[in-house]
């Protein structure tokens, strides 16, 4: 019986999706300078992917996030390894001193890309990309207990997963300052200032914190069974 | 189209042909980078920041680091031992020896992990089955009749005597007529090569009633598994890159066997 039903309801989705869809209509009808004045990002790709098309990419963040859950609970239940083979162990002194100096320069300029993703190319995803990187190219000289203590500690494995949450509320607030959801917020400013292009800081470290979130759980669960997979 | 474009286009190529071509796990990952890279800087010149941000990032670091980790992780090489005076043996726990400290200079240099496995059964050759698996240990192979392996060129100079009329051989020798044995059970009738027979006649003087007399030169090698021959070859490589700095070998046959 429930195989029908779920049958009968696919097929449903399927045709409302084939009637409704029209093809040849997803022309821009935006001008460049129209975006300016409307969304007040000088970089139009912000304007796009965190105002024209949220709907993108929000549902990207959804499908990353339910990836990651889906690799930390299935790999969470590997037995590991034991803690000396997720060692690493580069003799080299160059990497050992050199890295930790390099991770917060790493940092600061993830921040940078993920504040500045509005005005300058950049943005949440790059950010969090290269923070995780960061993270993963520290692990890679320090003892693993260290990096452990700082993920469980810091229950990112589980914060992460509230972000699409997060974005879902901005999304119903957009009714208090739009009239529609996921309306944009009007904080346009003169373009290029920090404090313009709407709710883009917002956003930007919204996914920030979720890929960095993301590849930190990635880069843990892979070194904590590293050899099982 | 500018030239640059063009250039990176057939850069790309270039790269892609050479990963392709390469047999090492780390020339791979590297000419990888270097792909990522290049991919990067024409994003970048085709008006696509953003993007080119991404790519540098994952292609050029965050993949490199968890192949990386991977490499490091399979790339356990399991050496088994026949323990041998000199070459390879235990010392207060520690192994010590001629050919251990040249296999572990060799694995380190490729950047691979080793697992010392000690062998002391009728048939060493059988231990050898699958990738990444080394036998070591004072090896003399005169007859070459297995399958699955290949030989090492050698790695040290030796000698064979007879003793008495040889019925046997020791363990490590490979001549497909006579049983092997390991050596410190022999009493008598057996061939034995110099470093065996050195440990012999410094320890006890039992064996010098016997006539003995040197049958052959040859030298000792190390066994690969047959599928290993990029492994094989890069330490013929290395052999030979140690053996032209005639100070450094010698020190080292001097260190280990006098």
């Amino acid at each position: 019986m429930k195989k029908y039903i779920v049958l009968t309801l696919t097929i449903i989705i399927f045709f409302i999706l084939a009637l409704n869809l029209k093809v040849g209509d997803m022309k821009s009808f935006y001008e460049p300078f129209e975006i300016l004045a409307e969304n007040g990002s000088t970089n139009m790709v912000s304007a796009i992917v965190l105002d024209y098309r949220i709907y993108d990419t929000f549902f990207e963040i959804l499908v990353f996030t339910v990836a990651i859950i889906g690799i930390s609970e299935f790999i969470g239940k590997i037995p590991t390894v034991a803690s000396d083979d997720q060692q690493i162990i580069y003799d080299t002194p160059v990497i050992k001193v050199i890295t930790p100096i390099i991770f917060q320069i790493i940092v600061l300029i993830s921040l940078y890309i993920a504040i500045t993703g509005h005005i300058a190319p950049g943005g949440g995803f790059a950010a969090g990309t290269i923070l995780g990187t960061g993270f993963l190219a520290v692990s890679l000289v320090r003892s693993t207990d260290e990096i452990e203590n700082l993920f469980i500690k810091s229950k990112i494995e589980k914060l992460k997963m509230l972000v699409p949450l997060f974005i879902i509320i901005y999304g119903l607030l957009g009714y208090s300052w739009g009239n529609s959801i996921f309306s944009n917020f009007h904080l346009n400013g003169s373009p290029g200032e920090l404090a313009s292009g709407g709710s883009a800081i917002l956003l930007n470290f919204l996914i920030y914190f979720e890929v960095f979130g993301g590849s930190w759980t990635i880069l843990y669960r892979f070194l904590k069974h590293k050899g099982l997979l | 189209m500018s030239y640059s474009i063009i250039f990176l286009f057939l850069s790309l190529i270039v790269l892609s042909l050479y990963i392709l071509s390469q047999k090492s796990y780390v020339n791979v990952i590297i000419g990888y980078g270097v792909f990522s890279v290049a991919t990067s800087v024409l994003f970048f010149l085709l008006n696509a920041p953003d993007v080119a941000f991404v790519e540098i990032t994952i292609g050029a670091a965050f993949v490199i680091f968890i192949y990386l980790i991977a490499i490091k992780k399979t790339a356990e090489v399991k050496v088994y031992y026949i323990e041998t005076p000199y070459m390879i043996e235990e010392k207060e726990g520690n192994l010590y020896g001629f050919e251990y400290e040249l296999i572990k200079e060799f694995l380190e240099r490729k950047g691979l992990d080793a697992d010392f496995i000690k062998v002391d059964a009728e048939d060493p050759m059988s231990n050898i089955n699958d990738h990444g698996e080394i036998l070591a240990g004072g090896i003399i192979l005169e007859d070459n009749n297995f399958e699955n392996i290949i030989p090492s060129k050698g790695i040290l100079l030796s000698k064979l005597y007879a003793v008495g009329q040889p019925n046997k051989t020791c363990l490590g020798i490979f001549m497909s007529n006579l049983k092997s044995q390991s050596f410190e059970d022999l009493d008598d009738d057996f061939i034995i090569d110099a470093v065996r027979f050195r440990k012999i006649v410094m320890g006890e003087e039992k064996l010098l009633s016997k006539k003995i007399e040197i049958i052959k030169d040859t030298s000792y090698r190390i066994i690969f598994y047959k599928r290993d021959k990029s492994l094989a070859r890069d330490f013929n490589k290395f052999l030979e890159e140690i053996k032209s700095d005639t100070a450094y070998y010698e020190n080292l046959v001097r260190r280990y066997i006098g």
